[in-house]
């Protein structure tokens, strides 16, 4: 579907990757998850997504910098942080266009993705 | 002795009858006296012709018959020009009448006596001589005077001797005269009066003026009593031009006709004089001024012989003069002895007064008694013509008023109507207000205080000032009609100034007494550490705390150790370090805490403020207020060691609540997505059941969150860091999504929710808007919670100025009394509210009044059983900072 918005989805949590995966395909998006934070580079090298859902804490990177790169790359991309952490929550307040607090609802992301589309 | 005699003799003998001669008969008479008459006439022709004197004879009448020939040579006449002429008509000159049948000489004569006397005749060529005369009556044998025989001797050269005999017996008088009264004297005037009196005398002219040069003026020193108007006149070149003519020719100026001068003084207009003469009074080459004398005769000049006598008297004035300034300077030197002298004695007694009030003890004498000892000395003053009574007043700052404080021999009346005196009043009043001595001879109007037979007096009334201040008065009483003296009045401001010091420092020695008998109570008294050391760090004074500390029973077991004694070994270089800086840099105070080591070894932590004693800019010692802090000290080191161990504990407590939050949302996130992915039904359609297991799942999960989120709330408000985002924002917007928010979870339970906003309310607010938003649904929501029926109400208002209101209300089942101080402690509900349906962490409203406490504001409630509750937010007004 080459008119499909593309999404990437950095969460290291596999159920919870898969939800926000699901519940953004659900929304219309072509959706790519990496669960280690190795991933996210081949992906941005593919397309310029329209959003990026990008948990902070993972095995092999660190959120704050991801956003860096993305930012470094492309300047149309929607960022929205997820952390259960507060104070992470708070520092990024501002950086990013978004940040949601763990546990995110199926709701808030669907009504996310649909004001990201348009 | 054999005396000689001539006789003619006649010799005829005698015969006897015999015609013998018997005897010769001698006849002889003695003519030696005719002999003599005629020796003498011979003699007599001889002399009245070679005589030296001047012989003439005059027949009966007066007419000349013979002149011997001196006659010739003193008067030129000869003796042809001078017989058949009276010697008169010849001799008299012509101005003299020549009848001289009434002259004294005419008439003796003609009674047949010799006249004696002088005669001013005038010699052939006009020259007068003088001729001292005798001329005596010739008669005939019958007594009848046939002649008279006039001699004469030229005594014109004694008769000049004489004159000046007579001259210089009258200086000689006068100079005797004025040197008499000269010694006599009085003053100056009297002399100069004397010599302008003698000179008119002297020189027949009636008036006489003596001029002295003074500036450039000639001023009239002394006149006769007939123009004393003229005393004390100034006359300059212009007005007396004869005066310092003779000033400056150093000789006599003449003037015949005055009043016919144009030159004239104007004050002499009125002096009608003519002749007058200035003669220069000259001592050495200089002349002192000028004695002026006038004649209102007219046509009767000075002669050269009065011209010289004035200027003969004049050099006497001179000299006289220069003797008075002689004998002025030699008076004034005396005098001005005399003065310093007693000017020395009145000053030295002074002095001694003055001395006696400067050593006036003021030590261990109250003030009455110094002001006692005071008047005493003052009174005692001998040489004060004073009357014994007086009083000293001092100025009272509170009632600013003069208290008598003082007195001596004051009438009763007096005593009781002075006692009080207000600035201005009466004389006392008036010398405290002025600052300047008040004089009175009697009760004039300035003495106000008064009463029915008060007595006639005078007053000194001497301020006691000093600098800006008027400490006080000193009244002295006066003999009416006391006479005011300067002496007096010099001395009475010096004693007052002696005095004024005196009491300054009775007073400063009253406030220091006072302030030091306060000083040492409060420092005797205080809890406080109080000591004092030398510059070398030995004690001088320890208060009964520090001897109490220290384990001193007496103050003299202290005095004299150095501080460092006292002190554990290991901190005596700090201290001696910190101290010596102290008093190397005069850093004036510093505050330092070391341990110190009592005498029973004890160690005690000591705390003190330590100031620098300084006389000028050398530093003396140290002062030192200290304060045991042992107990502080160790409450400090619990306090610290309590505050490393909550600072740790809150530590792994927020890094415990991160990690748990963390935990425990992850798979929260998990549950929540899936049922939600179901619920769209993302895995494929569902049937009824189904969707109500998962709406079921849906909503504890969100219970289970917003436990989790108040957990974490509460930890942060615990652990402080939580902190407050306000902005500007529209209290309406925020009601509104209250509303939408509330209005469908009260729907559900059918109750209604209103919202309601106040007019009085600002159209923005500054505050943490998300905050607010959670206390006020927190607060809703748990109204909805607890209200099975009626309604829920949001009410923002602003009823007082500065503050803002929420009210939450509701019509539900209220909260019990003793229940309500609990009710915002965490993990506190109404036990018998909690049903299936409204279960809740226990924070909510913990965490509401926190927050509201957070930003700044109260939370009230007001509820009853079954009636209902009302929450009241009351929050500040408040704008961002810098606005």
């Amino acid at each position: 579907m080459p008119n499909q918005p593309y999404a990437i989805v950095i969460e290291d949590d596999p159920k919870l990757g898969v939800i926000f995966q699901t519940a953004l395909q659900h929304a219309g998006f072509d959706v790519d998850l990496d669960t280690n934070g190795d991933k996210y580079r081949s992906f941005l090298d593919l397309a310029e997504p329209a959003l990026v859902i990008l948990d902070l804490h993972l095995p092999f990177a660190f959120g704050g910098d991801i956003l860096e790169v993305i930012r470094a790359r492309y300047s149309n991309t929607v960022v929205a942080i997820v952390t259960a952490d507060l104070y992470m929550a708070k520092t990024f307040t501002g950086r990013a266009e978004h940040v949601l607090i763990k546990p995110v609802s199926v709701a808030s992301l669907l009504k996310l993705a649909e004001s990201v589309k348009g | 002795m054999a005396h000689y005699y001539w006789e003619s003799a006649t010799i005829a003998p005698v015969l006897d009858q015999d015609n013998q001669v018997v005897n010769y008969v001698a006849i002889k008479e003695d003519i030696t006296s005719r002999r003599e008459v005629e020796s003498q006439l011979r003699k007599l022709s001889r002399a009245v012709e070679q005589s030296g004197n001047t012989i003439i004879i005059m027949d009966r009448t007066g007419v000349i018959e013979y002149v011997n020939p001196k006659f010739t040579e003193v008067t030129g006449y000869t003796p042809e020009e001078a017989i058949g002429k009276s010697p008169a008509a010849l001799m008299q000159g012509v101005e003299t009448p020549t009848d001289f049948t009434q002259d004294e000489w005419w008439l003796t004569v003609n009674e047949g006596h010799i006249w004696q006397g002088e005669f001013r005749n005038h010699r052939k060529d006009g020259s007068v001589f003088w001729e001292s005369a005798s001329i005596a009556p010739v008669q005939s044998r019958d007594g009848e005077i046939t002649n008279f025989i006039e001699i004469k001797q030229d005594v014109t050269e004694q008769k000049v001797l004489q004159e000046q005999l007579q001259k210089q017996n009258d200086y000689l008088s006068i100079l005797h005269q004025v040197t008499l009264d000269l010694l006599d004297r009085r003053n100056l005037g009297d002399l100069l009066k004397t010599i302008v009196n003698h000179s008119a005398a002297l020189l027949d002219a009636p008036f006489s003026e003596l001029m002295l040069l003074d500036g450039d003026d000639l001023l009239v020193r002394a006149a006769t009593d007939n123009h004393l108007e003229i005393l004390g006149e100034r006359v300059n070149r212009q007005q007396a031009i004869l005066s310092w003519k003779a000033f400056d020719t150093l000789q006599p100026v003449l003037l015949d006709d005055y009043s016919a001068w144009p030159g004239r003084r104007e004050t002499y207009n009125e002096f009608s004089l003519h002749a007058v003469a200035d003669f220069p009074v000259i001592a050495g080459d200089r002349c002192l001024g000028i004695l002026a004398l006038g004649r209102n005769q007219a046509e009767y000049p000075f002669t050269p012989e009065q011209t010289q006598t004035g200027i003969l008297f004049a050099r006497l004035v001179a000299l006289v003069l220069d003797n008075v300034n002689l004998y002025d300077s030699a008076v004034q030197e005396i005098a001005e002895r005399e003065r310093a002298q007693t000017s020395l004695q009145r000053s030295h007694q002074q002095q001694q007064v003055i001395n006696s009030l400067l050593k006036i003890s003021l030590e261990d004498r109250s003030m009455d008694e110094v002001l006692d000892a005071i008047l005493n000395e003052i009174l005692s003053i001998d040489w004060l013509t004073i009357s014994p009574k007086g009083g000293i007043f001092l100025f009272n700052d509170q009632t600013n008023l003069l208290d008598l404080r003082v007195h001596r021999n004051l009438s009763p009346h007096l005593q009781v109507l002075c006692s009080k005196v207000a600035l201005g009043q009466c004389l006392c009043g008036r010398a405290a207000l002025s600052r300047e001595i008040q004089f009175s001879d009697c009760l004039d109007d300035r003495h106000e205080i008064r009463y029915d037979g008060i007595e006639e007096h005078g007053h000194y009334n001497i301020p006691i000032v000093q600098g800006e201040s008027t400490l006080g008065v000193i009244v002295l009483y006066l003999p009416h009609g006391y006479q005011k003296a300067d002496d007096d009045l010099v001395f009475l401001r010096s004693a007052a100034d002696a005095i004024a010091g005196l009491l300054r420092r009775k007073q400063a020695e009253i406030l220091l007494l006072e302030s030091e008998v306060r000083f040492r109570q409060i420092v005797e008294n205080a809890s406080d550490i109080i000591y004092r050391a030398d510059m070398n760090g030995n004690f001088t004074y320890a208060n009964p705390s520090a001897l109490k500390l220290m384990g001193f029973t007496n103050e003299r077991d202290v005095v004299g150790k150095n501080y460092l004694d006292l002190t554990t070994p290991e901190f005596r270089n700090k201290l001696k370090r910190v101290y010596d800086h102290q008093y190397l840099s005069k850093t004036q105070s510093t505050y330092y805490e070391f341990p110190a080591v009592t005498m029973d070894g004890e160690v005690v932590w000591v705390g003190q403020n330590v100031q620098l004693i300084m006389d000028g800019d050398q530093v003396i010692g140290f002062q030192a207020v200290a304060r045991n802090i042992t107990q502080l000290k160790q409450a400090q080191e619990a306090l610290a060691l309590s505050r490393d161990q909550a600072l740790e504990a809150s530590r792994f407590k927020s890094q415990l609540v991160s990690r748990v939050s963390h935990e425990l949302r992850t798979p929260l996130g998990g549950i929540l997505g899936y049922t939600e992915l179901l619920q769209y039904e993302a895995f494929g359609p569902l049937n009824p059941a189904q969707q109500t297991a998962l709406h079921n799942i849906v909503e504890s999960t969100h219970f289970l969150t917003n436990t989790v989120n108040d957990l974490l709330d509460q930890a942060q408000i615990e652990s402080k860091s939580l902190s407050l985002h306000n902005t500007y924002f529209n209290p309406l917007t925020l009601l509104e999504k209250i509303d939408t928010t509330m209005s469908v979870l009260a729907g559900k339970k059918g109750l209604a929710f209103h919202t309601e906003i106040s007019t009085d309310l600002p159209g923005e607010l500054y505050a943490d808007e998300k905050r607010l938003q959670q206390v006020i649904i927190n607060l809703a929501g748990n109204a909805i919670k607890f209200t099975n029926e009626g309604e829920v109400s949001v009410r923002i208002s602003a009823p007082v100025p500065a503050f803002w209101t929420v009210e939450v209300r509701d019509t539900g089942v209220g909260i019990p009394l003793d229940e309500q101080e609990n009710i915002f402690e965490p993990f506190r509900q109404v036990s018998n509210a909690i049903t299936r349906e409204n279960r809740g962490s226990g924070l909510g409203l913990a965490i509401v009044k926190q927050l509201v406490e957070l930003m700044g504001g109260q939370i009230s409630l007001q509820s009853e059983l079954g009636r209902g509750s009302v929450f009241t937010i009351t929050l500040p007004l408040i704008n961002a900072p810098g606005e």
